[in-house]
């Protein structure tokens, strides 16, 4: 069951008076419960076709759908609802909240939706990530690899059909990244989100199900492994 | 490229990339400088305008003097004694109308020193320029009773100048009278009382003496020819040196007797009060807003500086020390500064001869090239001084703010956090911002809270002057009153022809000036209340008070000094009859203890008006004609107080304690040590009084006359009580009850409705001229000075509050505008996690409200203390303005935040989230 698709997806950008093409007419879908890996050299335009599928930009051309309904449609409100119910995020930066808690920046999603947290869901991914030391704990007390598994934390906290992570291992060591990489898999797996994940990195890549090769803005190549 | 990359390139470089973040700075600071520019601007506009009125009153020398033909100026001159060079009026006759030889002029011509000293206002047409032509001082016509078109022919009676004063031959002359003058003559005489000069009348010997018969009011030109036999006079204008001041003092002694001083400071300049008042003012008012902007400026520096931490904490990093930091974002302070300086002055400096203009033609402005230099280099001064307050800080910001906030890190390691379970994001957000940013709230607070305290205070103050204008509002529109009131006597007595008062022809004579519709006269004598038995508490306190005392507040008593303590001090003075009491008792025949008070005649009007002062009984003018009752005016409850100064002595002063201001204005804020005694009033309505009239017709031979009468009403004391505890009230009619008539003492004159305003300056002008030596107060245009205060100070406060306000909104939205730039990222990722644009305003917005509500709380606790202690304005404000204001203060800042953060969700999410 396709989830996301992307139909003639483009992004143009200005740079001083020339027009660059980060995603030029990409089409794609992605299926439910899906490991994906976009890959490819830096500025080809990888973390672009995220954020355009991630609803955090809006394309130039071309429409993504998601559950079937494109998301031009959307009003600004109901793409924020998507949002924080349907999308996670993590980014290379973390991106977390620096006034809040471990535990307050993974009830974030939850407290902005007006719902009571499910305690019981939160101990599973706490326990699964690894994390009930530094729920505590602000942000600028904690390691980057304990400030990226509150990130994911935070991504899973609505239960989303869709995990975005971009370059999420980027700002860690090697331990951390592959330790934060198969939390991510696991978590996927376990709660059957959709994981799209940009990175640089071949090794992070070969993890995937399913691995995306992008180049100036275009898929250049779309490889599917068996289940791992 | 730049082969040098020096600090100003820096600094330009910075300029040219951040123009748009500058716009919001370059506009505080140009505000900042108009204000502080103003400072000395508006000062020396007082200064000037002070200057201007001085000499356009009373013209530009310190001294005249008198008949000094043949005085040796020069040498004295050479002794440097003088500023500059004497100038000389060349006086050539005394003339006048009629038989009023008293209210004539001197006419003489003036040198060219003379008349650039004594400054000549011309109202109407020009300066005389041929033989027979004349221009006289408006004030000097209207005495002579004349109203004399201009270029028509005015003849005079006159004696000629013998060059020693004027020959007896009382001769006719005529002059075209070219010009009409302002007055100086008139300003003068107040300052010349001792100066009586005799002016012959005819060759019979006879004599008037007029104390400026040497003073020209009336002047001719140089050319005019002096009658045959006839000798020009010199009264000498000049200022003096007053290094050598020693060498004037060896004069001959005529010329200390026939000469006038002047001080400007004189009561006949009230005016010149007035544009202290309006200049002090506003001199106050551009400093606190000079300060504001300042404070403003600082803190859009902190938010511009804060921003670019990251950008500081990168040059630390490689390798700029603080001073560099300094040198750096200084120069980029200094270069806008400088950029803005020349609009700045130039807004400044139009402001000021704006203001100028709307005060009318008392104000002047007069600037020079060094008052614009200083008005510049206060303004450049004020920002460097308020720039560098952030600089300081930024200079010390850690390399490690190139990569994260070192500082923020430090402060939340140091606060304790409880993760919460289930909270509203704005809310805690709001809460733990708000724990971290505490100096920019402080600050905020405290200015929002000053706001509110001036606004309500202005305000009120404001309501206070409009009462006041309602107050001055009187059922007359001129008094005439002597300028010096020697009182009557020895308190006990009243002592006949001590003063020159005014007669009941004198009152005729002004009832028949033209526009007169009635004229009231108030007439005042001491009587003694006679008691029989035990004197109460309450005229004790009063008749200590009035006999003993010599001013209301500050007097010694030398027999009691060193004796007198807290503890015996009212056993004391009670033990100390007054030696004139005693000697009056026994000269009266006094049996009974004698009470003295002032006995006052008011028109049935104005005793009528009173009505709303009445604390018991009914004022009935019929009772009060024939006779039968008075009036008393005594407060309540009164308290006498006594103060002791360090070596003993004391200092005392009675209150009106049913009054709540009084209670305040002096008991509360002495640190002294005092002690007071009070006492009720022992007045009924219907009590019978024996009031008991001494009269010495300056032959020392004592009449009495006793009648008794009721107390037909009490009224409570006025708006401000003199320490009289009590005084008797009646009619003149029922003054005249007593036999001995008395003259008045002031003279109220109502004009024809609708009238005054076209009159008022001529009606003065014939009050002056018909009794001179007494003060004329226009209550007309007593009401129009205070509504133009009332105007002024309306738009003072007004742009006081406003400034206020404007600058609490400045705070806070440029504190909200940093922390959402700073904060773009944590935007993005609110967005990107599921927050809408509401759910980020109210993060923004809660703070906003705190800040809002803290300061209007401190603003209202301030009211609050003002209310209870009454430090500023007696406790005058007034509420609803400290609820209103940050009411709007509050919605401006919502609006800004809203356009704020639409600005920053326009972006994509992914263009806040962005690294640097």
């Amino acid at each position: 069951m396709k989830i996301l698709e992307c139909q003639d997806l483009t992004k143009e950008y200005l740079s001083g008076e020339t027009v660059v093409k980060a995603v030029d007419h990409v089409n794609l879908s992605f299926e439910q419960g899906e490991f994906c890996a976009i890959t490819g050299p830096s500025g080809s335009g990888k973390s672009t076709l995220l954020h355009l599928m991630g609803a955090l930009e809006h394309p130039t051309s071309g429409s993504v759908l998601y559950g079937g309904q494109t998301l031009a449609s959307y009003t600004d409100h109901q793409l924020s609802i998507l949002r924080r119910r349907r999308f996670g995020f993590v980014f290379q930066a973390y991106n977390l909240v620096q006034e809040l808690t471990g535990y307050e920046n993974i009830l974030l999603p939850v407290m902005l939706d007006h719902k009571k947290p499910d305690e019981e869901y939160l101990r599973q991914v706490i326990d699964i990530l690894g994390i009930e030391d530094r729920l505590g704990h602000l942000p600028s007390a904690m390691s980057g690899g304990q400030q990226q598994r509150i990130a994911i934390a935070r991504a899973l906290a609505n239960r989303p059909s869709i995990l975005f992570a971009d370059e999420p291992t980027g700002n860690l060591d090697g331990k951390s990244g592959r330790e934060v990489l198969s939390l991510l898999k696991y978590a996927g797996k376990q709660l059957g989100i959709t994981l799209i994940l940009v990175t640089h990195d071949q090794h992070v890549a070969e993890q995937a199900q399913r691995i995306l090769t992008i180049e100036d803005g275009t898929i250049v190549t779309d490889t599917k492994f068996g289940v791992m | 490229m730049a082969k040098n990359l020096t600090a100003t390139a820096i600094a330009l470089r910075n300029l040219q990339n951040r123009r748009k973040h500058y716009l919001t700075l370059a506009i505080g600071i140009i505000l900042a400088m108009i204000f502080s520019s103003g400072v000395p601007f508006f000062y020396s506009c007082m200064r000037a305008s002070q200057q201007e009125l001085v000499n356009r009153k009373l013209g530009k020398q310190d001294y005249i003097v008198f008949n000094t033909q043949d005085f040796d100026w020069e040498k004295l001159e050479s002794q440097g004694v003088f500023q500059e060079t004497p100038g000389f009026a060349h006086i050539q006759r005394f003339a006048w109308t009629g038989e009023d030889v008293d209210k004539g002029t001197a006419i003489g011509w003036l040198d060219s020193r003379a008349m650039e000293l004594y400054y000549p206002q011309i109202q109407q047409g020009r300066w005389p320029q041929e033989p027979g032509e004349i221009a006289v001082e408006a004030n000097a016509l209207a005495r002579m009773q004349l109203e004399p078109e201009l270029n028509s022919t005015i003849t005079l009676n006159s004696v000629v100048s013998n060059g020693e004063g004027y020959g007896e031959n009382q001769q006719e002359v005529s002059y075209r009278l070219v010009g009409i003058l302002g007055d100086k003559r008139q300003n003068l005489e107040f300052q010349a009382r001792n100066v009586q000069i005799a002016v012959p009348l005819g060759s019979g010997g006879e004599e008037v003496k007029t104390p400026t018969a040497q003073l020209p009011a009336a002047f001719v030109c140089a050319q005019e020819p002096i009658p045959a036999g006839g000798k020009e006079i010199a009264a000498a204008y000049f200022n003096l040196n007053p290094e050598k001041e020693e060498e004037f003092i060896f004069l001959p002694s005529f010329v200390w007797e026939k000469s006038i001083q002047i001080f400007p400071e004189s009561s006949s300049l009230g005016e010149s009060g007035d544009i202290q008042n309006s200049s002090l003012l506003l001199v106050a008012l551009a400093t606190m807003l000079a300060l504001l902007s300042c404070f403003g400026i600082a803190n859009v520096f902190s938010s511009n500086l804060k921003e670019r931490r990251q950008q500081i904490g990168m040059y630390r990093a490689l390798g700029a020390t603080r001073w560099q930091i300094l040198d750096i974002f200084g120069r980029e302070a200094l270069l806008i500064c400088l950029a803005c300086t020349p609009v700045s002055v130039a807004l400044s400096y139009f402001g000021v001869k704006f203001f100028a203009w709307c005060m009318g033609e008392n104000f002047v402005f007069l600037p020079n090239l060094l008052l614009l230099a200083a008005g510049a280099g206060v303004g450049i001064l004020s920002v460097l001084i308020s720039a560098l307050v952030p600089l300081m800080g930024a200079a010390r910001v850690s390399p490690m703010q190139a990569i994260r906030s070192a500082q923020w890190m430090r402060q939340m390691r140091q606060h304790r956090v409880r993760s919460q379970t289930d909270f509203d994001l704005p809310r805690l957000l709001a809460k733990r911002r708000g724990m971290f940013d505490r100096w920019r709230q402080i600050s905020v607070c405290i200015i929002l809270g000053l706001t509110v305290f001036a606004s309500c205070l202005g305000v009120g103050s404001l309501v206070g002057s409009y009462r006041n204008i309602g107050a001055t509002i009187q059922p007359f529109d001129y008094e005439i009153r002597l300028s010096s009131y020697y009182g009557n006597g020895n308190n006990f007595v009243n002592t006949l022809g001590l003063n020159d008062l005014i007669s009941q022809q004198e009152a005729q004579k002004c009832l028949e000036l033209p526009y007169v519709k009635n004229i009231y006269g108030e007439k005042e004598c001491y009587v003694n209340l006679l008691i029989d038995g035990e004197v109460p508490d309450y005229l004790l306190l009063h008749e200590f008070f009035n006999i003993r005392s010599e001013s209301r507040y500050s007097f010694n008593v030398p027999s009691l000094q060193g004796q007198m303590n807290a503890d015996n001090f009212w056993d004391l003075i009670q033990s100390k009859e007054n030696p004139t009491y005693l000697e009056v008792k026994e000269a009266a025949g006094y049996t009974q203890e004698a009470i003295n008070t002032q006995l006052v005649a008011k028109s049935g009007r104005l005793l009528a008006s009173m009505e709303d002062q009445v604390i018991a009984g009914k004022i009935d003018l019929d009772k009060l004609d024939s006779g039968e009752e008075i009036i008393v005016c005594a407060p309540e409850k009164i308290g006498f107080f006594w103060e002791f100064d360090s070596d003993g002595s004391g200092s005392c002063g009675m209150l009106d304690l049913s009054k709540e201001e009084e209670k305040y204005s002096r008991v509360e804020k002495s640190d002294l040590k005092k002690v007071m005694v009070t006492a009720d009033s022992c007045f009924q309505v219907g009590q019978e009084l024996t009031l008991s009239l001494l009269v010495d017709d300056g032959s020392g031979k004592l009449t009495r006359e006793d009648r008794t009468v009721k107390i037909g009403a009490i009224v409570r004391t006025g708006e401000a009580f003199w320490g009289n505890s009590f005084a008797v009230y009646t009619t003149v009619a029922g003054l005249g009850c007593f036999t001995q008539p008395f003259d008045f003492k002031n003279l109220h004159v109502e004009l024809e409705q609708g009238t005054a305003e076209q009159i008022d300056a001529q009606m003065v002008r014939a009050l002056e001229a018909l009794f001179p030596g007494y003060n004329i107060r226009s209550y007309y245009s007593q009401v129009q000075q205070q509504k133009e205060y009332f105007i002024t100070s309306l738009i003072a406060t007004g742009s006081l509050i406003a400034v206020f306000s404007a600058i609490s909104i400045s705070l806070i939205s440029n504190g909200i505008t940093a922390q959402i730039r700073e904060g773009k990222r944590a935007i993005g990722t609110l967005r990107a996690v599921g927050a809408t644009e509401q759910d980020i305003v109210r993060c923004y917005e809660l703070q906003i409200a705190k800040m809002i509500l803290w300061g209007t709380v401190l603003g209202l606790l301030g009211c609050g203390f003002e209310y209870l202690f009454h430090y500023l304005t007696g406790g005058r404000f007034t509420l609803w303005p400290g609820l209103v204001l940050p009411a709007v203060m509050c919605l401006v800042c919502m609006v800004n935040l809203r356009l704020r953060v639409r600005q920053v969700i326009r972006q994509s999410i992914v263009e806040n989230i962005r690294e640097l």
